[in-house]
């Protein structure tokens, strides 16, 4: 009592549930319950809650339309278990249901769902005397009853947790019966919905659950929810099995007389129960924890005193328009979320592809890093070496400074040993003095010199203007070839232009011919018609004439009439054929002569044809003999230039010959001279021999003890240093004295 | 995948597979090394922790037990959300189970990609003569989906602990491989993923409805 006292503690919004659970509990009788009065009244009070049982058992219809509260007042206080069966049948309504006729038929029928049925046959009660036994009774009746319900309700068919409220079942009544109970059970009962393949009623009753916690619990939804500890992990299975899962088979029966008469609402209860029972407990637990607890310890908690239980339940009140409302909640809710998903599907596609991309393009920038580091390495070494070898440069300038130094110092001490020599020289010309007349013959020497470079050069002008005379004698052989070639061309195109008038003249005379030709048959043949016509005429002619010669005689003299009708008719026949045959001749001669003048008029075409050509080939003789007389001018212009290098050309080298000569002359001359300075030179050497000579005796006789000491020093100095210090080759001017 | 503060890697493992296949026997064997041939069918998910040293790190195992029926999975991917590891069971005497691994595989990896880590386990080897699913096809199947293959036996506690203690050590390294990769990322866009294993396993883990 005071433990749930304390549970409530001073929670406002509990404190109305908690007074009345201490009102039934502790008085446990009340105005209206005066059957509760007697249940715990003791033993008598057993016997006669038994009797009521039995009275409102035998009676149902009736009592349960009466007494309805009554009734339901008492399956709270707990169906006696002898009644139990027989009760549930009867909240249920299966009398006379006519689903108990069809089981007959289901047993022997075969179901898709055997074997998934079978798998949980044995993991259902496994430790209750009934169930126990492998392929045992209870487990047969089991899978009967199962089996039947999978094929009476195909939609459903068979779903893990069935099997339990089943069990229940068979342990009060024969399988017949509680299949028709457990029809009741999923049809009248929410239950049907909660074993559908989508399973979304469960869902529906999490839901509500979970809110029913945050109203009436609100710290264990808050810790619930801090631990991520869902609604579905700890009262999925107290809605699936009814609680049988979870309390003990008293209890189990207990929350099963509440469903039958009241409904679903019971299993909230109860779980509401539950939890008030633990949750001083559970507020302190993790969520490892909180699972074991609630499997474990808090059944066990409530087994302790199950009517305090049940009481407890029965007090807390579920609002049926508040469950409504969250009914509608969670629809709006589940097409939200389907919604959602459709949308998080999307997006996961896109995010799966745009982390491809990523992956892609981190490939690519790793490797352009890669490139850019090399890079930079490579710049680095190039630096490095440039430095290295601007040092280089720097140390090669130094070294050349130093080399230009010691150059400089080199071309002065040479500067100083040339002065030396030079003064040494001097000291000779002084006794010498023939330096001039070298210089005179060396002068002598050049001038032939440039006089052959100018005869080198003369005979190249004049090679040059040879060749220039060949290229022009070549050019005027090319173009009198090509006027000759040009001539001969025009020629044969003028002939070439006369024949194709000949042969065009010629056509048209053929032509003349034919047409002449065709009008002397026609003329023969009108001669031989007119022949042909004189000889019917004379055939015909002798009456004829008579007419004639009647009318012209009566015209004229009847005797001459008379005279020409009797001898001289014949001689107008002849007359008349020779003047048909004379005409002919003539037209004949005509068409002669019309043949004739063609042939004139041809002839004179002819004469005009040919004196074109013949004038055309007097203008292009004209023409070429231009042609002539310009190139053999310009033939003769060259040859006169050609003259006159030759001319130029000869010029040159006779004055180049000459200069030759006289330059041969100046150079022997000057051979002469040098010849004659040479004699001077050697006799003065000779004398400055003598002179030397002369001088170094006296300087020997004066310092010989000096020369030995000084020989002697030489000879240290020569131990001491194996090569000589001096030598004449580099310090003459010291071995002179 | 979470770190505590301790140093403690947190791991979250599913068991998944049709009824009766052994998941929770599997887990009960591991955990408390207990088998128990009368337990009840499981009908909502649960899960234990099991704490272990794999190479001087200090690890904890969330192992989630779930209820094999189908229908039980229309409730939502709450009980693999965020997994680190799955281990998927089927009975060898059943092929219909082995099949139901594959529709499992399919599921996971279209759900979570490639960031779970998934064993094959085929339990109840203590029934090698009532064998229906060929050794070959069950290993080479495996093999095609990137997951390891475990023959197992809750009854006669063979494989257990190895399929345990291998997943254990492939997702640490899968762990440590991430973490690497997201140290090389640090300078560039952060991608998180909500089914990346970040932030899962017991503290966080599911909110169901």
């Amino acid at each position: 009592m005071n433990e749930i006292n304390d549970l409530f503690g001073s929670k406002n919004v509990l404190e109305f549930y908690f007074s009345s659970v201490l009102e039934n509990f502790s008085l446990a009788t009340s105005s209206s319950y005066e059957a509760e009065a007697r249940v715990s009244g003791g033993s008598n009070g057993e016997e006669d809650l038994w009797s009521l049982w039995g009275r409102i058992v035998s009676n149902w219809e009736t009592e349960w339309k009466r007494r309805n509260q009554f009734v339901r007042d008492l399956v709270r206080q707990g169906v006696p278990h002898h009644f139990r069966g027989i009760v549930w049948q009867l909240l249920a309504g299966v009398d006379a249901s006519p689903e108990k006729k069809l089981y007959a038929s289901y047993i022997k029928a075969k179901s898709a769902c055997e074997k998934v049925i079978r798998r949980d046959i044995a993991r259902t009660y496994p430790e209750h005397d009934f169930f126990k036994e492998k392929d045992g009774l209870g487990q047969e009746s089991l899978f009967n009853v199962m089996k039947a319900y999978s094929l009476h309700d195909r939609e459903v068919g068979y779903c893990q947790g069935s099997g339990f409220i089943v069990g229940l079942l068979l342990m009060q009544m024969p399988e017949e019966e509680a299949f028709a109970v457990l029809v009741k059970i999923m049809q009248q009962h929410r239950m049907r919905d909660m074993f559908k393949p989508s399973m979304a009623e469960l869902g529906l009753c999490m839901f509500q659950l979970e809110n029913l916690v945050q109203e009436l619990l609100p710290d264990l939804h808050v810790h619930f929810q801090s631990q991520s500890f869902s609604t579905s992990l700890y009262a999925s299975s107290w809605f699936l099995t009814l609680f049988t899962t979870t309390l003990s088979l008293p209890l189990a029966c207990r929350i099963m007389d509440v469903f039958l008469s009241e409904g679903i609402e019971i299993v909230f209860k109860v779980a509401l129960a539950l939890l008030t029972l633990g949750k001083n407990d559970l507020l302190s637990l993790d969520m490892e924890s909180i699972l074991k607890y609630i499997q474990r310890e808090l059944p066990a908690k409530a087994e302790a005193d199950q009517d305090a239980f049940m009481n407890l339940s029965y007090s807390i009140k579920v609002n049926p328009k508040k469950m409504k409302k969250l009914e509608k909640e969670y629809t709006v809710i589940k097409t939200k979320e389907q919604g959602d998903i459709a949308v998080l599907r999307c997006l996961r596609q896109e995010n799966r592809l745009l982390k491809q991309r990523v992956e892609l393009l981190e490939k690519e920038s790793s490797a352009l890093a890669e490139r850019l580091v090399r890079g930079q390495v490579d710049l680095a070494e190039g630096e490095e070496e440039t430095f290295a070898l601007a040092r280089e440069v720097q140390a090669l300038r130094r070294a050349n400074v130093d080399a230009q130094q010691r150059l400089a110092v080199a071309q002065d001490e040479i500067r100083s040993l040339e002065m030396t020599i030079a003064e040494n020289n001097s000291r000779q010309s002084s006794l010498e003095g023939i330096e001039g007349a070298e210089g005179g013959g060396g002068g002598g020497g050049e001038l032939a010199r440039c006089l052959q470079r100018e005869l080198v050069r003369a005979r190249l002008h004049a090679a040059e203007r040879e060749a220039a005379e060949r290229e022009l004698t070549a050019r005027i052989a090319d173009l009198e070839n090509e006027n000759k070639s040009l001539r001969r061309q025009r020629v044969d195109n003028n002939v070439a232009h006369l024949q194709d008038e000949l042969i065009a003249v010629k056509l048209r005379e053929a032509e003349a011919n034919l047409s002449l030709k065709d009008l002397r048959q026609r003329v023969s043949e009108l001669s031989d018609a007119w022949q042909r016509h004189l000889q019917e005429h004379r055939q015909e002619a002798p009456p004829t004439p008579v007419q004639s010669n009647v009318v012209s005689d009566i015209m004229a003299t009847p005797k001459k009439l008379l005279r020409a009708w009797e001898g001289r008719s014949a001689d107008m026949q002849k007359l008349d054929e020779e003047l048909m045959t004379t005409r002919i001749r003539e037209v004949e001669a005509l068409t002669e002569l019309k043949e004739l003048r063609l042939k004139v008029m041809e002839l004179e075409t002819q004469v005009q044809v040919s004196t074109n050509q013949l004038r055309r080939q007097d203008e292009e003789a004209r023409q070429l003999r231009e042609n002539l007389d310009a190139a053999l001018q310009r033939e003769r212009v060259l040859q006169a230039r050609q003259r006159e290098s030759q001319h130029k050309y000869a010029d040159l080298e006779s004055k180049a010959k000459y200069e030759s000569m006289q330059a041969n002359i100046r150079n022997m001359e000057d051979a002469q001279r040098i010849a004659e300075l040479e004699t001077e030179v050697s006799e003065y050497k000779l004398k400055n021999e003598v002179m030397a000579t002369e001088g170094e005796l006296r300087n020997n006789m004066d310092d010989s003890d000096k020369v030995r000491e000084l020989q002697e020093q030489v000879a240290e100095l020569k131990a001491e240093f194996p090569t000589p210090i001096t030598t004449p080759d580099t310090e003459p001017w010291k071995w002179l004295e | 995948m979470t770190t505590a503060p301790g140093g403690t890697n947190n791991f979250k493992v599913v068991l998944l597979g049709e009824g009766c296949v052994g998941k929770t026997s599997l887990l009960l064997r591991y955990i408390e090394d207990k088998f128990n041939d009368k337990h009840l069918t499981t009908l909502q998910a649960t899960f234990l922790n099991k704490r272990l040293n794999i190479k001087g790190k200090r690890i904890n195992l969330s192992i989630w037990d779930t209820a094999g029926q189908e229908k039980f999975h229309a409730l939502g991917p709450i009980y693999y959300r965020n997994s680190n590891g799955a281990i998927l069971v089927y009975d060898i005497t059943d092929e219909d189970s082995f099949g139901k691994v594959k529709n499992w595989v399919k599921e996971l990896k279209k759900m979570l990609g490639s960031d779970i880590v998934l064993i094959i386990a085929g339990n109840k080897v203590d029934l090698e003569h009532e064998r229906t699913v060929p050794l070959e096809e069950a290993e080479s199947y495996a093999n095609m989906v990137g997951a390891k293959h475990y023959y197992t036996s809750a009854k006669l506690n063979q494989g257990v602990e190895e399929l345990f203690l291998d997943l254990t050590r492939e997702m640490l390294e899968k762990y440590e491989q991430n973490s690497q990769t997201e140290v090389n990322r640090t300078s560039q866009v952060l991608v998180v993923d909500d089914e990346t294993p970040v932030q899962s396993s017991c503290c966080s883990g599911t909110k169901s409805n």
